[in-house]
C-alpha cells in the first residue's frame, strides 16, 4: 500500500514527467506528496582551478549560481504546487540545503516511494548533473525509487529484469505488489542463462496471481544492462522494474552494475530497488 | 552611473540584490576608500620599513642572491661578506638543496589543487587561509635556511624576497589594480564583427601599459554588453581572452606580472619592445582569425536577436578618465625611478630606495580620492583578488629563493639551451601554474649558461646577462601560453566569471583548452620555429 510518495524537484527537464508520474500514483493509491527540492551547494560549487586572483571572481560566481539555484528551487515548488492543486491532490513542499543525498535520506524516513528525475537533478539551471546522484541515493537507502525519464508515460509496458537473484525478486514483489494493475502488460527479461525456467515460472505465476493476464517471458543475450535497455526499447517499454545484479567486485560494493548502466543510459523509467 | 553598468553595482556578499540604494552606495564608496586608503598607508610604511632597512645593507641585486648562499658549514665564523666570497668562489648549490626546494613545490600544488579537492575548495577561498599556507610553507624555507646553511642566510633569504622582490611586484600591482578599477567603460554598440574585433584590438594595444588585469576588466563589461542580444558569444569571450587577457600584455613590463619580474630582475625597461612583431604577428592573426569566425556566426544570429541589438543602442562612455594620467605616471614610476640608475636628466641622482613605489602608491591613494562616485561601485571593483595576490606571493617569493640558487648555479646542467626548449617548457608551465614564478625558473636557469661565442647579450642592470634568444623565447612562452587554459593568467579566470555571469555559458576547463588547441597551439607552433630560426 502507497500512502506517502517523496517526489524530488529537480527543477530540469524532467521535472514535469516526475510530478505527472508521482500524480498519477497519489490518484491511484489516494497518496499524499512531499515535494522535496534541495539546493546542494556541492553540485552548485564544485570545486575547479583558480588561479592567482581568480578567488574572488570565482566566489561571486559561486554565489551567483547558488542565487540561481535557490530560485531554481524555489520556482520548482510552485509549479509542483499549482500541478498538485489543479489535480486536488494534498501535498507539502520543502526546499532543502545541503548535502541532497543526505538531506533526501532525512525526508525519506517516512514515505513509501521516490519518483525522482533519472538524469540531471538539482539542476535549477545553475549546476551541472551529478550522475552519481540517483546511485548514492539508492545505495544509501531511499528505496523503492521510480526515476522517470523526461517523456511523462503512463506505465502501461513493464519489463522486469529477472536475474533469479533474491534482489531482483524482491523487486519484482514490490512493484508487483504495489504497482501492478489488470491493465498493465509484463514482460519478465532474464539474460542468458543466469536463471532457471523453474524461477523463470514461478515469477510468472506471481505476477499473475496479482491479477496481471498479460505476462509474457523472454531470454536476451548479451551484457545485462545494453541488452535491457534494447529490449526496453524494442518492445516500446514505459518502467523498467530491476534489482541490483551487482556482476565485478566494485559495483557489488555499492550498486549492481547492470542497475548502474540503466541509470545513466536508460531513456526509460526504471522501478530500482537496490 | 550608467544603465549598463547597474546590473554590476552588487557588493559580492550580495549579488542577487541588483538595486542598492543610494546610501547603501555612499557608503560603499566610503567603504572601498577608507579601505583602500588604509592599505595605501600600510603598503607604504612597509615601503619606509622595507627601504631604510635594506638600505644599510645596500647591496645589489646580484649580491644579494649570492648572499644567500652563505654556507655556514664552510665558513662558520666569516662574516656575512666573508661567507659570501667563499660561496661565490665554491659555485656550490646550499646543502640538502633538494630539502629546501619543498616548500617552493607544496607552494605550487596548494594552489593548483586546493580549490579543486572537496573538502579544501571552500576553504581555500578565503584569503587568510590562503596566507596561513603561505606563511607555514615559507617558514620552513627559512628553517631550512637557518639550519643548513646558517641563521644569517635566512635573513638573506628574507630581504632579498621581500624587499627586493614582493615590495615593488606588489605594489605595482596593486597601484595598477586600483587605478585602472577606477575606470569605467559602458555602453551598448550595434555587435558587428567590426565592433567586436574593435574591442579586442583596443584591448590588446592598451594590456601592456595598463595590465592585462586592467584591460580585461575595463572591456570585458561593454563587450559582453554590447553582444547581449547575440546568441554566439562564446568564441568572443576566447578571443578577448586570448588577446587582451594575455598577447596584448607582452609589450611593456606593465603588461604582465612576469616581465614585471624580468624588470626587477635587471631587465631593462623597454627591452619588452624587442618582442614587438611577435606581439603584432601573433595579434594580426588573431584578430583576423577571430573576425572571419564572428563574420561567420554573425550570419548565424537570428534576425529578430539583430533587430534587437539594432534597437538597443546607447553610446560608449568612459568615466574616471583622470586614472589613465595616473596610469601614466605609473608607466613613468616604473621606467624611470629605477634605484640602479640616476633619474633621467641628471648624472648623479639615485631615486632613493622604494621611492618609485612610494609614488606609486601615492598615484593609487590620489585615484581614490579623486575618482568620481560610482565608478568603481560600476566595475564591481573590491580588493579580494589584489589581496589574494599579495597573500600567495608572499609564500611564492620566499619559498622559491632555493629553486631560484640551485637553477642559478646548476641551471646549465638541465640541458635546457635551445630558443624553443625554453619557450615551450615555459610555455607549457605557465599554462598551468603561475606564469611570474615560471618566468623566474627558466629565466634564473638561462642566466647561469655562459655565454655562446656570437649570440647576443641582454646586460642586466645590477650585473650580469642573459641570452637575448633565450629572453625572448622565455617572455613569450610566459605570456602568450598563459593564454592556454583558464588558470594560465588570472584575468582569464575573472572574465570567464563575469561572462557566466553575464549568461554566456562558457566552455569547460577542458572546452575552452579545445578553443586554445585548435587556434593557439599551432600558432605557438610556427612562433616556436620562427624564434629558433630568427634569434
Amino acid at each position: 500500500m502507497i500512502k506517502r510518495i517523496l517526489v524530488v524537484l529537480g527543477g530540469s527537464r524532467f521535472m514535469d514527467s516526475v510530478v505527472q508520474t508521482s500524480l498519477d500514483l497519489a490518484e491511484r493509491h489516494g497518496a499524499t506528496l512531499t515535494g522535496c527540492a534541495v539546493v546542494d551547494e556541492s553540485l552548485v560549487d564544485p570545486g575547479e582551478a583558480v588561479p592567482v586572483g581568480g578567488g574572488g571572481a570565482s566566489q561571486d560566481a559561486r554565489e551567483q549560481r547558488l542565487g540561481i539555484a535557490r530560485t531554481g528551487a524555489l520556482e520548482a515548488t510552485h509549479r509542483f504546487e499549482e500541478a498538485c492543486q489543479a489535480r486536488g491532490i494534498t501535498h507539502t513542499v520543502e526546499v532543502l540545503e545541503g548535502d541532497s543525498v543526505e538531506v533526501l535520506r532525512e525526508a525519506w524516513r517516512f514515505q513509501d516511494v521516490g519518483v525522482i528525475g533519472v538524469r540531471e537533478i538539482f539542476n535549477y539551471g545553475a549546476v551541472e548533473h551529478d550522475p552519481e546522484v540517483v546511485v548514492r541515493l539508492i545505495n544509501h537507502g531511499v528505496r523503492p525509487l521510480i526515476a522517470v525519464d523526461s517523456k511523462v508515460t503512463h506505465m502501461k509496458r513493464v519489463l522486469v529484469a529477472f536475474n533469479g537473484s533474491a534482489e531482483s525478486a524482491k523487486a519484482l514483489k514490490h512493484w508487483t505488489m504495489n504497482h501492478a494493475t489488470p491493465e498493465v502488460a509484463v514482460r519478465i527479461v532474464t539474460c542468458g542463462d543466469e536463471c532457471s525456467d523453474q524461477d523463470l515460472e514461478q515469477a510468472e505465476d506471481y505476477i499473475r496471481a496479482h491479477g496481471v493476464t498479460a505476462v509474457e517471458r523472454v531470454r536476451i543475450e548479451g551484457d545485462p544492462g545494453t541488452a535491457l535497455l534494447a529490449e526496453g526499447e524494442a518492445w516500446g517499454a514505459d518502467l523498467i522494474v530491476a534489482g541490483s545484479t551487482g556482476r565485478n567486485w566494485l559495483s557489488r560494493m555499492v550498486i549492481g552494475d547492470t542497475a548502474r548502466e540503466l541509470v545513466e543510459n536508460t531513456g526509460i523509467a526504471l522501478f530500482m530497488l537496490h | 552611473m550608467t544603465d549598463a553598468a547597474q546590473p554590476n553595482d552588487t557588493p559580492r556578499s550580495d549579488p542577487t540584490d541588483p538595486t542598492p540604494t543610494p546610501t547603501s552606495q555612499g557608503g560603499r564608496v566610503r567603504a572601498i576608500n577608507t579601505v583602500g586608503c588604509v592599505i595605501v598607508a600600510i603598503l607604504a610604511i612597509i615601503g619606509l620599513f622595507a627601504g631604510g632597512h635594506h638600505g644599510e645593507h645596500d647591496h645589489d641585486d646580484a649580491a644579494d642572491e649570492t648572499a644567500a648562499l652563505v654556507d655556514v658549514e664552510q665558513a662558520p665564523e666569516a662574516s656575512e661578506e666573508d661567507a659570501l666570497a667563499s660561496t661565490v668562489e665554491a659555485k656550490a648549490p646550499p646543502p640538502a638543496w633538494q630539502l629546501g626546494t619543498v616548500p617552493f613545490v607544496l607552494m605550487l600544488l596548494s594552489i593548483a589543487i586546493l580549490p579543486l579537492l572537496g573538502p579544501t575548495h571552500h576553504w581555500w577561498h578565503v584569503n587568510r587561509h590562503k596566507l596561513l599556507i603561505a606563511l607555514i610553507l615559507s617558514m620552513l624555507t627559512l628553517a631550512y635556511y637557518a639550519w643548513f646553511v646558517g641563521p644569517a642566510s635566512a635573513i638573506l633569504a628574507i630581504e632579498h624576497a621581500i624587499p627586493g622582490e614582493y615590495v615593488p611586484f606588489i605594489m605595482l600591482l596593486f597601484s595598477l589594480y586600483v587605478i585602472s578599477g577606477g575606470i569605467n567603460v559602458s555602453g551598448d554598440l550595434k555587435a558587428t564583427p567590426l565592433t567586436n574585433t574593435t574591442f579586442i584590438l583596443i584591448g590588446t594595444a592598451i594590456a601592456s601599459f595598463i595590465g592585462t588585469t586592467g584591460a580585461s576588466m575595463l572591456l570585458i563589461r561593454p563587450l559582453l554588453q554590447t553582444n547581449a542580444e547575440r546568441k554566439h558569444r562564446v568564441h568572443t569571450v576566447v578571443f578577448f581572452i586570448f588577446l587582451v587577457s594575455n598577447v596584448g600584455g607582452t609589450l611593456l613590463p606593465i603588461g604582465d606580472p612576469p616581465l614585471f619580474l624580468g624588470y626587477l630582475k635587471g631587465v631593462p625597461f623597454l627591452w619588452t619592445f624587442t618582442l614587438f612583431f611577435e606581439w603584432l604577428a601573433m595579434s594580426i592573426v588573431l584578430l583576423v582569425i577571430y573576425f572571419i569566425w564572428d563574420t561567420i556566426v554573425y550570419r548565424k544570429e537570428d534576425v529578430k536577436d539583430l533587430a534587437r541589438d539594432e534597437a538597443i543602442r546607447k553610446p560608449l562612455r568612459v568615466t574616471g578618465l583622470v586614472n589613465f594620467v595616473l596610469l601614466a605616471g605609473v608607466v613613468f614610476c616604473v621606467a624611470l625611478l629605477d634605484p640602479s640608475k640616476p633619474i633621467p636628466g641628471t648624472t648623479d641622482v639615485h631615486p632613493f630606495l622604494f621611492m618609485r613605489e612610494l609614488i606609486m602608491l601615492g598615484l593609487a591613494g590620489l585615484s581614490l580620492l579623486i575618482t568620481p562616485g560610482g565608478v568603481r561601485e560600476a566595475n564591481r571593483f573590491d580588493y579580494f583578488a589584489i589581496i589574494e595576490v599579495a597573500v600567495i606571493f608572499v609564500g611564492i617569493f620566499i619559498t622559491m629563493q632555493v629553486p631560484l640558487e640551485v637553477l642559478k648555479l646548476n641551471g646549465a646542467e638541465l640541458g635546457l639551451s635551445e630558443t624553443w626548449q625554453y619557450f615551450w617548457a615555459t610555455g607549457i608551465l605557465s599554462s598551468f601554474l603561475d606564469n611570474a614564478p615560471t618566468y623566474l625558473v627558466f629565466f634564473e636557469t638561462a642566466s647561469s649558461l655562459p655565454p655562446e661565442a656570437g649570440v647576443e647579450m641582454v646586460a642586466l642592470t645590477g650585473g650580469g646577462e642573459i641570452s637575448a634568444k633565450l629572453l625572448i623565447a622565455i617572455s613569450l612562452g610566459a605570456v602568450f601560453m598563459g593564454a592556454n587554459t583558464y588558470i594560465g593568467n588570472g584575468p582569464n579566470f575573472m572574465v570567464k566569471a563575469i561572462a557566466e555571469q553575464e549568461g554566456v555559458r562558457m566552455p569547460s576547463f577542458f572546452g575552452y583548452m579545445f578553443y586554445s588547441g585548435l587556434i593557439l597551439i599551432p600558432l605557438f607552433v610556427i612562433v616556436g620555429i620562427v624564434i629558433q630560426s630568427i634569434y
